[in-house]
């Protein structure tokens, strides 16, 4: 016989607690346990990471016990727990565990923020057999709702949760059919993290680095641009905060990118907005994009330290170790001009301003570009059918022997087509469209591996000569930095060796012939 | 998941409440944690008050139904029990007449892999197909061991077999059922031991609190925490929680 799920009902307001304790009792024979003080505290990532893994992490403190519970959200069964002193704000922190296992994968580099607390009362009935063995469980919850700051927002409806003692599944089935039937309970109740969030006004996957844009293709040009910068600055605000308080990498990540795509935005849509604007948010978001550079140049090398370090052979790996605090240095000084930039009245002028040009009305005053009344289709197709025929022709004029900078000047036409598809995918047919996107992403990587190992090869070199100036007992940790610039630089080289082949994946007939049919002007009318 | 096997050829040395009251503290700690009744006398069951009767048993030993269909679960979280329901005489058999009969014991357990990070068999006496099976899926072997010669021969018995048979398992003592009064406990204990078992240091003393556990049917942690025999197996299972 399978084991029931864990059920859970909401009890109405005009049957107490106590009253059904009392009904219970007068069917099934049931041992109550003293009532305990349970506080939960739900945890997940800026971006809904365990969440969107189907699962539920939350600290509960009861008696002196403090516990992680990592849920199945869908029935509210336990996938793993460990216990904690304190409520860790990475994976890294909790004890070597199944659940340390389970979450690390999911949660990455990202930090654990507490996103609802919920604090009550919970009460323990044992529906006992015979031989007074427990062979079902139900707890009753009440509980007040805060926030992840501890701000109270409301009380939660108390809450029945039928817990199954495995191997005991007709004792189980039997409380159920009390309470449905007998009490006349409805068992498909919201998980408590879900009634929480409820109060809070939050929705969950409210958050998300990838660009989800529902574009219609008759739309006039300069809204639907309009709408893509607006998304793109919403993503850009909303990283500010875990930025300036450095939480963890990804912030600064997703604010970089969307800046990055604004610009390109801005400067790939031609004639849609007024120029004067374009010059203008170009030249700032410039700024903003260079001022973030330092601190994710070394929030680069510290995610990948670890890497770097299994790289070397094995007797090296201990000398290149002092690196790591060099560099944590490093990023903390580089953090805190950032910070300082980020609270800048001219950073805060330019999201202000931004804004307000993104909301308003166009204005009357600035002559719009030529192409603002044209369907975005049109606009769209016209552009990434320039830009993929650039990427062709700059890729087939690439031999063996061709310099690195034609190499790095691909890269920059790939990946300004890579963000015009990125905008616009939503104005084709996805069966065609995504396959493109995945060739050229598979390009795109080959060449950023060359481009970006040189530009790391150079930054260690860079690093290893700072650390030699500061004290002669560096050597090791510079020997060691020499070997690993050395094994950048080979794998720079298959790179190159691989870009050939990518390219010829990439330049296919099919593809070419998809392309021209999707993007081509005449292919359009056709 | 690992296998912790408590272990002695010798019956009556406390094997049964060293499994339960390891497996409780196991599962105070977070560990999921299964004990197996393996022993036809169903101590550990009784102590569980789990009946020891299993429906179709015997289609598990057969391979036609999941050991995880006969788990039931105790009055504790983490903590599930196996019943002793293969009477040691099926298991036995079954054992004898399967192919590599020694690997059997670890092909059952594995479909569990996934569902629990420690097992404890509880053992039963004596040495036949069924323990060697048991020393061969085993992470390590626990013999509680009596403080008195003929027991410290069992033990040597033992460690004879697992040498004899070039088993690779660990073995571990500690002092159990320990009556300070007695000279020969006195002497036993402070003496050398077998230098191929690892000594803990826990000593668990022979105490009427161990046999409530009978009575009350849980384990000691459960009913006399701060008893000095519940104080030993927690020190116990520090010391077991190091080695695995």
């Amino acid at each position: 016989m399978p084991d029931l799920p864990y059920l859970s009902y909401l009890l109405p307001s005009a049957l107490s607690a106590a009253s059904l304790e009392d009904q219970l009792a007068a069917r099934l024979n049931i041992q109550a346990e003293a009532t305990g003080d349970v506080r939960r505290v739900y945890l997940d990532t800026f971006d809904w990471r365990l969440y969107r893994a189907g699962g539920v992490l939350q600290a509960k403190q009861t008696d002196r016990v403090l516990a992680m519970i990592w849920e199945d959200r869908r029935n509210g069964q336990t996938m793993a727990s460990c216990r904690v002193t304190r409520v860790p704000g990475r994976p890294a922190e909790l004890p070597t565990s199944g659940l340390r296992e389970q979450i690390t994968s999911l949660v990455e580099m990202r930090t654990l923020l507490p996103l609802a607390q919920v604090q009550g009362q919970s009460r323990l009935l044992r529906v006992l057999n015979d031989d007074q063995k427990t062979v079902v469980r139900l707890r009753i919850e009440t509980a007040r709702c805060r926030d992840g700051e501890g701000r109270s927002v409301g009380d939660l409806a108390p809450r029945l949760t039928l817990v199954p003692v495995k191997g005991y599944a007709k004792a189980a089935r039997q409380l159920a059919d009390v309470l449905e039937q007998d009490l006349a309970l409805v068992a498909s109740a919201p998980t408590r993290f879900d009634q929480a969030l409820a109060l809070l006004g939050r929705v969950p996957g409210d958050y998300s680095s990838k660009l989800n844009l529902q574009l219609d293709p008759q739309q006039r040009a300069d809204e639907a641009v309009r709408q893509i910068l607006r998304h793109l600055l919403d993503t850009l605000v909303a990283n500010v905060p875990g930025t300036r308080a450095d939480l963890d990498s990804k912030f600064l990540h997703d604010l970089r990118v969307a800046t990055r795509r604004t610009r390109s935005a801005l400067n790939q849509i031609k004639g849609v907005l007024p120029a004067a604007i374009v010059a203008d948010y170009q030249q700032r978001f410039g700024w903003l994009s260079k001022v973030t550079g330092p601190t994710r140049d070394l929030d680069v090398f510290i995610l990948g330290f670890a890497d770097y370090r299994r790289s070397l052979p094995a007797e090296l790996r201990g000398d290149l170790d002092p690196l790591l605090p060099y560099l944590q240095a490093h990023q903390r000084d580089a953090q805190q001009v950032l910070r300082r930039k980020l609270d800048s009245p001219h950073c805060r002028r330019l999201l202000k301003q931004w804004r307000q040009y993104l909301d308003g009305p166009p204005a009357a005053a600035q002559a719009p570009g030529s192409q603002a009344a044209l369907p975005i289709r049109q606009v769209a197709s016209a552009r990434l059918w320039r830009i993929y025929q650039r990427v062709l022709k700059e890729g087939r004029a690439i031999g063996n022997a061709s310099p690195a900078a034609e190499l790095h000047e691909l890269r920059k036409s790939c990946k300004k087509l890579r963000y015009l598809l990125e905008f616009f995918v939503s104005l084709y047919p996805e069966q065609h469209i995504k396959p493109l996107i995945k060739h050229l992403k598979r390009l795109l990587d080959n060449l950023g591996e060359f481009q970006d190992l040189e530009v790391q090869a150079h930054q260690l070199r860079a690093f290893g000569e700072d650390l030699q100036r500061q004290a002669a007992d560096n050597l090791p940790v510079v020997l060691a930095i020499g070997t690993l610039i050395g094994d950048l630089l080979r794998r720079q080289g298959e790179a190159r060796a691989t870009f050939s082949d990518r390219f010829a994946d990439f330049d296919d007939a099919g593809q070419h012939a998809t392309c021209r049919a999707l993007f081509h002007p005449a292919g359009e009318q056709a | 998941m690992k296998i912790l096997a408590v272990y002695n050829i010798k019956g009556g040395v406390g094997k049964t409440a060293t499994s339960v009251n390891l497996a409780w503290h196991a599962a105070a700690a977070g560990l999921r944690t299964l004990v197996w009744d393996l022993d036809p006398q169903a101590a550990a069951s009784f102590y569980f008050r789990i009946k020891p009767k299993v429906k179709g048993s015997k289609k598990v030993l057969k391979g036609k139904r999941d050991l995880d269909e006969v788990v039931k679960g105790t009055d504790f979280d983490n903590l599930d029990l196996l019943p002793a329901d293969f009477s040691y005489r099926n298991m036995d058999l079954m054992l004898g007449e399967a192919k590599k009969p020694t690997l059997q014991l670890l092909r059952l357990l594995r479909p569990l892999s996934e569902q629990y990070d420690l097992v404890i068999l509880d053992c039963p006496p004596s040495i036949s197909l069924v323990s060697e099976n048991i020393f061969r899926a085993a992470d390590a072997l626990l013999v509680p061991t009596i403080p008195t010669t003929l027991s410290l021969r069992t033990l040597g018995q033992l460690l004879d077999f697992v040498e004899r048979h070039q088993l690779e398992v660990p073995v571990h003592t500690f002092f159990s059922m320990v009556d300070r009064r007695k000279r020969m406990h006195q002497q036993v204990m402070a003496g050398p031991l077998d230098g191929r078992a690892g000594r803990l240091q826990a000593a668990v003393p022979y105490a009427s609190d161990v046999e409530k556990m009978g009575e009350q049917r849980a384990p000691l942690p459960s009913f006399a925490r701060h008893s000095p025999a519940a104080k030993a197996y927690a020190l116990l299972w520090d010391e077991v929680a190091g080695l695995l």
